[in-house]
């Protein structure tokens, strides 16, 4: 009987023992996967900003304004549009080769100027500096798909404009043709590239600091 | 008797521990969402890609992706092809816009201003058309990832909020054209502008995720301009 009494309360503390184990694991799942059981995130106390930091954010917001200036001011107002749209009207065969050719020669020097006036905008936050160093690639690539590009259009124009001497002159000009069209596109498309990262840094770097956005198209 | 009674009770007690041990041990958490429940086959079109609303998982970078991954790629390019015209022709109405309103700036003159805003009008009309036809289609198209279900939301987000800027584009020039105040071409104007500005970051964003979500999966990157 005594023996009897023994086993059950060794049964019985196991019993306890899983079950709360069994509670344990279970209560852990639920805090990694069920987010009903998550604990509620609550949103930190903002602190009101103090003088210095609002001041920072207004400075990281002018630089990036500068910088947005300045690209507009190099190729992305009156450059970009109209280059895009000879582009297609080209392909369409609106235009001739050599008319959409001056359309990517005007860009290019536009845009060039644009690089240095980036490179010389006066900026001293680290957040715009980051952005800077963004949009500086991304004009320096654009630049070179236009040089490429106006290349490639040379290369085209001469195709059809002389007479080609043998065959062997004929593959090796399709050849480079062929080359200079990929080297244009890659480089313009790591330039969109740039644009579009150095504008999701921007406006991450704007909400943080609590300042207004800079118009979407700014780095285009 | 009584003692193998005993011994009974006390198995059944032990086997009674050990079923609750196993089931906060051994049991599967309960599904996050739906997703993890119930795949989501959507893919009727993708052969016999097994598709699923879980993006496929990140690969190794030297290793070709698998047909599931270019499957999931061809969507996101399904997703750009039903955009693209929208894309293709918002240049000419920057180039438009961007045009009129240097002639505004300038004082350039009232028949070069009102000839300017012509162009623009007609841009607006084709876009507003554009972006009609491209609807349906953007809508029309089947995801099967988050991904792709968040890019198709914000081109339908920025086809709403575009075709609103239209109207409200048409409605500044309008100002413009009739000599109304300063105040009210100034409201109209940062009406809409801040569509605009809305309609281009909705585009941003679905051109990120895009390719973040093409990265993921090894794919090459889709064509930076294909979503504007």
């Amino acid at each position: 009987m005594r023996r009897h009494a023994i086993l059950s309360a060794l049964a019985l503390v196991v019993i306890l023992v899983a079950t709360l184990a069994a509670g344990a694991t279970v209560a852990a799942e639920n805090v990694e996967t069920n987010p009903a059981t998550e604990p509620q995130q609550f949103d930190p106390p903002v602190a009101e900003p103090t003088a210095e930091a609002t001041a920072e954010a207004r400075l990281i917001r002018r630089e990036l304004r500068s910088l947005a200036r300045a690209w507009e001011e190099g190729g992305g107002r009156f450059g970009f549009p109209f280059w895009e749209k000879a582009g297609q009207r080209w392909t369409d065969r609106q235009i001739t080769t050599p008319m959409y050719r001056e359309y990517v020669a005007g860009y290019r020097d536009r845009l060039r100027a644009g690089c240095a006036l980036l490179d010389a905008a006066d900026i001293e936050t680290s957040e715009a500096r980051d952005v800077r160093s963004l949009v500086l690639d991304s004009c320096n690539k654009r630049v070179d798909a236009l040089r490429d590009q106006q290349r490639w259009l040379d290369e085209l124009i001469r195709r059809d404009g002389t007479e080609i001497g043998t065959e062997d002159d004929a593959v090796a000009l399709d050849e480079r043709i062929a080359e200079r069209q990929q080297a244009w596109q890659e480089a313009l498309q790591e330039s969109y590239r740039d644009a579009r990262l150095a504008m999701d840094l921007a406006q991450r770097e704007l909400d943080e600091s609590g300042m207004e956005r800079l118009s979407e198209d700014a780095f285009i | 008797m009584r003692f193998a009674a005993r011994h009974v009770h006390f198995a059944l007690l032990l086997l009674m521990a050990g079923v609750v041990a196993g089931c906060g041990a051994d049991d599967p958490s309960p599904p996050r969402d739906s997703r993890d429940a119930a795949p989501a086959t959507t893919g009727a079109d993708e052969g016999d890609v097994s598709a699923t609303t879980e993006d496929p998982g990140a690969v190794d970078e030297d290793a070709p992706p698998t047909p599931a991954q270019l499957a999931v790629g061809r969507g996101f390019e399904r997703l750009a092809a039903a955009y693209a015209p929208v894309s293709a022709r918002i240049n000419f109405l920057v180039a438009a816009e961007t045009l009129r309103a240097d002639a505004v700036d300038a004082n350039a003159g009232d028949d070069i201003e009102e000839a300017r805003a012509g162009v623009v009008r007609i841009e607006a009309e084709r876009m507003k058309d554009v972006l009609a036809t491209a609807r349906p289609k953007v809508a029309a198209v089947p995801v099967r990832t988050e991904a792709q279900q968040q890019v198709q939301q914000l081109l339908l987000e920025a086809i709403d909020v575009r075709t609103r800027a239209m109207g409200e584009l048409l409605a500044a020039i309008q100002a413009q054209g009739r000599g109304l105040g300063d105040s009210v071409i100034e409201a109209r104007t940062e009406t809409w502008r801040a569509s605009w500005d809305a309609s281009l970051r909705a585009t941003r964003e679905a051109t990120t995720t895009t390719q973040d979500a093409r990265a993921v999966l090894g794919l090459e990157p889709a064509r930076e301009e294909a979503l504007r």
